[in-house]
């Protein structure tokens, strides 16, 4: 039997859509100039620096390293935006998925065009982020390394944590031991902890006269030792391959080398994979295009979130879970590219039974080992005397323990706004969804800027009454104005994934064929066992 | 009829002669070596014997098959063609065990395998034979001298040959003197026997074969001719029935002439008697050699007769007699054969290697037949026949033939390996070929100017590499985030770069191959195409490359110089050989000799680094 179709409420002659379209294009207009610029990397000067020496630029490599054709999921585009004086497009690194002879594999390249391949401590993140990508999707890691080690001037941010530059070879050493393949090429300079993403992988390969490996460079020993040795020398492909076996393979260029690695992945074997279609792919009956047109980019404003699902989903149609309770919570059953999906969307405030409701469809969900999808777009819980009674703490706890707890893989989308324990319930990036993206109107903060400034005027209104003190209307909007100003700003999409709370900022159009590719590697990790039957809550 | 059948044969032809006895039902026997296991012949029966390999191919040791056949209780031996097919010692032999050949007795294979003891028994019969000097166990002196008498250009043959191998012309005495040694070696390592002999070598002639069908008890038919003229380097490339060239008159003398010669020395089973016609003055006609067996080509002919060759290989060696088998001849049509070659057509027909990724044979082209033991994903293997598969088709007329087959080769798909396909299809177009114009020299003396590609050839292969995720919803052809730039695709073709846009609307009824960074595409329209990711290595163009390598995989057979001799350009620095047949590695500069990585006997690759010359040392 076939899931009903849904029938749109839209019309894209009204006044109201096109206002929101037009404004949405202006949105995208701002995100598709940031990302171009992004993808330059390092200046002009840097870039024409690089390939002067014969180097290919990064996203070059890439895409030279990948199947023709194939698509790229990149991941953390805009990894440090608007940081570091702006000296960081994209962190200095290029992350993402993409396949090779015919599997996925994650690729991490360097940008030596930014400040030398250097890390910062985004770039860090953001390199720790994609190997965890690879552990939880069992991706074989490919690194592109052109990287003079960690960004010095802010060492004490990059070198000694938990989660800082060592983690890098932790996770590899640990990768490895999970027999998901660590691969590497060495196209420039591998200096200091730089030698080590080479040194850890299982095999490799060093374009000759051009990829270096050492641990202290020429004029490191020479202050140490005294010993005058060339770079070639010291730490050269043929050096490393013929003498140290360091490296594996020696390549005469970068092209050479990402031949080499393809064809290195080519001996991984197939892994299996336990999510596969269960229908055939169809493209939704409604156009993606209209979702510019539904979105209201003020996130304040409301709207039917079905008419995005229908937007996403194969042929529009979805089988709505409880849809006559906890109405403010839309849960469906639908396929996306084929795949089963489960999707949680917002459709305003959530309530006590919308929670209830939100925990038993990720039960069942996860029963049926449905990969869930969360269409974020919520202010919060509900809030007032009556929920309290109600126990509505609680029943949100339910939720965000379901949530924590699946074992299904997780896909996040936010599509409007993400605020307080709605965030949680709604798989925010604390409950590790395996993807995590942004459409550009997207906001993210503890709460609303205006509700933030609000509890503080009151809590500052309470102190002054306490001393026998008030202060005018005026005086309250200039204490407003700093705080909603902050909120703007750090509540944006941009701000989030330059921070990486984020694995993207993707464009509404896009939704579809992201989650697909998600989908479409979500399933080579095995499954664990679930333990409980489904609670009716 | 007998119930159980050993083929003593390999490839397609024991494809080909399984399909009658299964249609028969007589079941069938098969013998494979080390190298074939796992090959189509070796899969199609449930019995299959292993040959050891010796010194030469299991498949040439008639004592292993006779062994084979007697403890697999077949009552028969049919030897297809190549190998054992004209093995007189073989016949005798399986006649000795009891078991019967599919041939002619021993006798006649000696009397007719033997080329020089052939032309004695042609004369014999009163037919004419291309003058030439023909006498048993000639030195290489003695041919020599009486090559120079007699006149130039003459061709030497192997008289123990067949099949066109081992064959050369030489235009003088120079070329005499040095083809000689060279044709001696061919012979004794293709047929075991190195004499030779030389026939005046008709510039424009024609090939005009007759089958022959003969019971035992002397009874003797021909089932019309067949023509093979397209050939390059001796051996035949499209062949057909009948031949476009032949008056009424002139069959009915050849026919006449190749059954009194097959009578004459009581020959028994299937053969073709193989004749020269002169292009000029068709009147005149000689004949050249017979072959005592089934011809790769008998396809044609069993078209235009709604014959099966094989069954009445079978019922005669079975006993029946000729006038059961074939009670009344009738021919219908016209029917034309090409043979799909793993060869490069347009640089000196040189052999090519390479896997088979991918294999189609026509589907919607009516009377069409495709012979073929290809299996998808195996290597085309160069020790035996460089032979991929063979194309036949019917027609009402000769055009509507050459029609049909033309688009039946336009539809064979096959990807991995250089093959002739293409240049198959681009001769088939040619005037000349329509209006049956043409000789024996007519394929080597086209000059065939390689195609170059087109905007669609490039289009086709951009959409070939962006479709090949095994995953739907990776098919986004190159998709990236919003605003970054858009996937190009470089590759080389003939070696030329080029650079194209990835597109969104891909190019339908393209089969496409990949393995590593080669990729092959084929469309009905653009032919077969093959592209590189990786371009050629950067070499100084104005510098002569020092090192010598190999053109083609093959065999070291002879060693002319050694490390620290002085060549000269030109000079011959060794000798490979592939596919039986030898090819000379001259030098391209003059120096000395600094290395060499090859010995006499060294298997080498193509493009494998032979020598190093050097001019300053």
């Amino acid at each position: 039997m076939s899931l009903p179709i849904f029938r749109t409420a839209i019309d894209s002659r009204t006044p109201e859509f096109r206002s929101n379209y037009a404004a949405f294009q202006g949105v995208l207009d701002e995100f598709n100039r940031i990302m171009a610029h992004t993808a330059l990397g390092g200046s002009e000067a840097a870039r024409a620096r690089h390939q002067e020496r014969g180097k290919l630029l990064p996203r070059d490599r890439v895409s030279q390293l990948l199947d023709p054709g194939s698509p790229f999921l990149e991941l953390s585009t805009l990894a440090a935006h608007d940081m570091y004086n702006n000296e960081a497009p994209g962190a200095g690194l290029i992350t993402g998925i993409g396949f090779i002879n015919g599997r996925p594999c994650v690729v991490v390249a360097n940008d030596a065009t930014v400040k030398g391949g250097t890390y910062y401590p985004m770039t860090v993140k953001k390199h720790l982020r994609a190997q965890e990508i690879a552990l939880a999707n069992y991706l074989a890691c490919i690194y592109l390394v052109d990287s003079g080690g960690a960004f010095l001037p802010m060492q004490h941010e990059v070198f000694p944590d938990r989660e800082h530059f060592g983690r890098i070879f932790f996770n590899q050493a640990k990768l490895s031991a999970a027999g998901i393949p660590q691969i590497s090429a060495v196209l420039g300079a591998c200096t200091a902890g730089g030698a080590y993403v080479p040194a850890m992988s299982d095999e490799n390969v060093i374009v000759a006269g051009q990829g270096h490996i050492f641990l202290g460079g020429p004029p490191l020993v020479k202050a140490a030792t005294g010993e005058e040795v060339s770079v070639e020398e010291l730490g050269g492909g043929a050096m490393h391959s013929r003498f140290s076996g360091v490296t594996d393979h020696l390549a005469n260029s970068d092209g050479e080398a990402l031949q080499v690695l393809r064809s290195i992945v080519s001996t991984i074997p197939p892994s299996d994979n336990w999510l596969t279609p269960t229908k055939v792919s169809e493209e939704p009956s409604y156009d993606q295009e209209d979702l510019l047109g539904i979105v209201p980019v003020d996130t304040r404003t409301s709207y039917d979130v079905r008419e995005v699902i229908a937007r996403i989903v194969d042929g529009s149609k979805f089988l709505e879970f409880k849809s006559e309770y906890g109405e403010t919570l839309i849960t469906c059953f639908a396929n996306i590219d084929g795949y089963p999906v489960g999707i949680i969307a917002n459709n305003g405030v959530l309530f006590s039974e919308a929670a209830l409701k939100g925990a038993h469809f990720i039960e069942i969900c996860d029963q049926r080992k449905i990969p869930l999808v969360f269409l974020q777009n919520i202010s919060g819980f509900m809030v007032g005397k009556e929920y309290e009674r109600g126990g509505i703490a609680k029943h949100g706890a339910k939720m965000v323990s379901a949530v924590a707890c699946t074992r299904v893989p997780k896909f996040t989308v936010i599509i409007g706004g993400s605020f307080g324990a709605g965030n949680y319930s709604m798989c925010g990036r604390a409950y590790d969804p395996r993807f995590l993206w942004m459409w550009p109107n997207a906001r993210i903060s503890v709460m609303g800027g205006e509700q933030a400034a609000s509890v503080l005027v009151t809590v500052k209104t309470d102190q002054l009454h306490a001393k026998g003190e008030s202060w005018s209307a005026e005086e309250i909007t200039q204490f407003k104005k700093p705080i909603l100003d902050r909120y703007e700003h750090e509540g944006s999409a941009y701000f989030s994934s330059a921070r990486l709370w984020d694995d993207g900022i993707i464009d509404p159009r896009d939704t579809r064929k992201v989650l697909s590719l998600a989908l479409s590697i979500a399933g080579n990790s095995p499954l664990s066992d679930s333990a409980f039957g489904i609670f009716r809550m | 009829m007998f119930s159980r059948v050993l083929i003593a044969n390999r490839g397609e032809v024991a494809l080909r002669i399984n399909s009658t006895l299964a249609r028969l039902g007589v079941e069938s026997v098969t013998v494979y070596t080390y190298s074939d296991r796992g090959s189509a012949h070796a899969e199609m029966t449930p019995l299959s014997f292993l040959l050891e390999d010796g010194a030469r191919t299991g498949y040439l040791d008639g004592r292993q098959i006779i062994a084979a056949a007697l403890s697999s209780g077949a009552q028969a031996i049919h030897p297809g063609y190549g190998f054992l097919a004209e093995s007189a010692e073989f016949a005798r032999g399986c006649q000795k065990a009891g078991i019967v050949f599919i041939g002619p007795n021993g006798a006649s294979i000696a009397a007719m395998g033997e080329k020089i003891s052939a032309r004695a028994h042609a004369i014999a019969a009163g037919l004419s034979v291309v003058p030439g000097i023909s006498a048993p166990h000639m030195s290489e002196r003695e041919l020599l001298l009486a090559g120079i008498e007699f006149g130039f250009p003459l061709l030497i043959k192997p008289a123990a040959g067949g099949g066109g191998k081992g064959l050369h012309i030489a235009r003088d005495a120079t070329e005499l003197a040095h083809l000689l040694p060279i044709a001696r070696r061919e012979a004794l390592s293709s047929f075991g026997d190195g004499t030779l002999y030389l026939e005046k070598y008709l510039r424009r002639s024609r090939h005009i074969e007759f089958q022959i069908v003969a019971d035992n008890y002397g009874e003797y038919l021909h089932l019309g001719e067949r023509e093979c003229s397209l050939q390059r380097r001796h051996q035949k490339v499209i062949e057909e029935a009948p031949s476009g060239f032949l008056s009424v008159a002139q069959r009915i003398r050849m026919g006449e002439a190749a059954l009194k010669l097959a009578s004459s020395i009581g020959y028994q089973n299937i053969g073709t008697i193989e004749f020269l016609v002169d292009a000029e003055s068709p009147d005149d006609f000689y004949f050249m050699e017979m072959n005592t067996r089934l011809q790769v080509e008998h396809r044609v002919t069993e078209m235009i007769t709604n014959l099966d060759l094989i069954e009445c290989q079978l019922r005669i060696a079975s006993g029946e007699h000729l006038k059961d088998v074939i009670p009344s001849v009738q021919f219908m049509g016209h029917a034309v054969e090409a043979r799909i070659y793993a060869e490069d057509a347009y640089h000196g027909f040189l052999p090519t290697e390479g896997r088979i990724g991918k294999f189609e044979s026509p589907r919607v082209v009516a009377h069409t037949i495709t012979d073929t033991a290809i299996i998808e994903g195996h290597g085309a293997s160069t020790s035996f026949d460089p032979m991929l598969a063979k194309v036949s088709c019917w027609g009402q007329d000769r055009a509507g033939a050459l029609a049909n087959l033309r688009r039946a080769l336009s539809q064979t798909v096959i990807l991995g390996i250089t093959t002739n396909i293409d240049f198959l299809i681009e001769i088939l177009k040619a005037k000349d070929i329509a209006q049956s114009r043409y000789d024996t020299n007519f394929l080597e003396a086209l000059t065939m100017v390689e195609r170059e590609p087109s905007l669609a050839v490039f289009n086709a292969f951009a959409g070939a590499v962006s479709t090949t995720c095994a995953i739907p919803s990776w098919k986004n052809q190159s998709w990236r985030l919003s605003g970054l730039p858009s996937a190009t695709l470089t590759g080389y073709i003939k070696g030329k770069r080029f650079t194209v846009e990835l597109p969104t609307t891909l190019m339908r009824g393209v089969k496409s191959f990949h393995i590593g960074s080669d990729w092959w595409i084929h469309h009905p329209k653009l032919g077969t195409w093959q592209m590189a990711q990786v371009g050629p290595r950067r070499k100084n163009a104005d510098q002569i490359s020092n090192e010598i390598s190999s053109p083609m995989p093959g065999t070291v057979v002879t060693m002319e110089v050694a490390v620290g001799d002085e060549v000269g350009i030109g000079d011959a620095l060794l000798t490979i050989e592939a596919m039986k047949m030898e090819h000379v590695i001259r030098a391209k500069q003059k120096g000395t000799i600094t290395a060499c990585t090859v010995a006499i006997g060294s298997k080498v690759r193509s493009g494998e680094i032979l020598m190093e010359v050097n001019e300053n040392v």
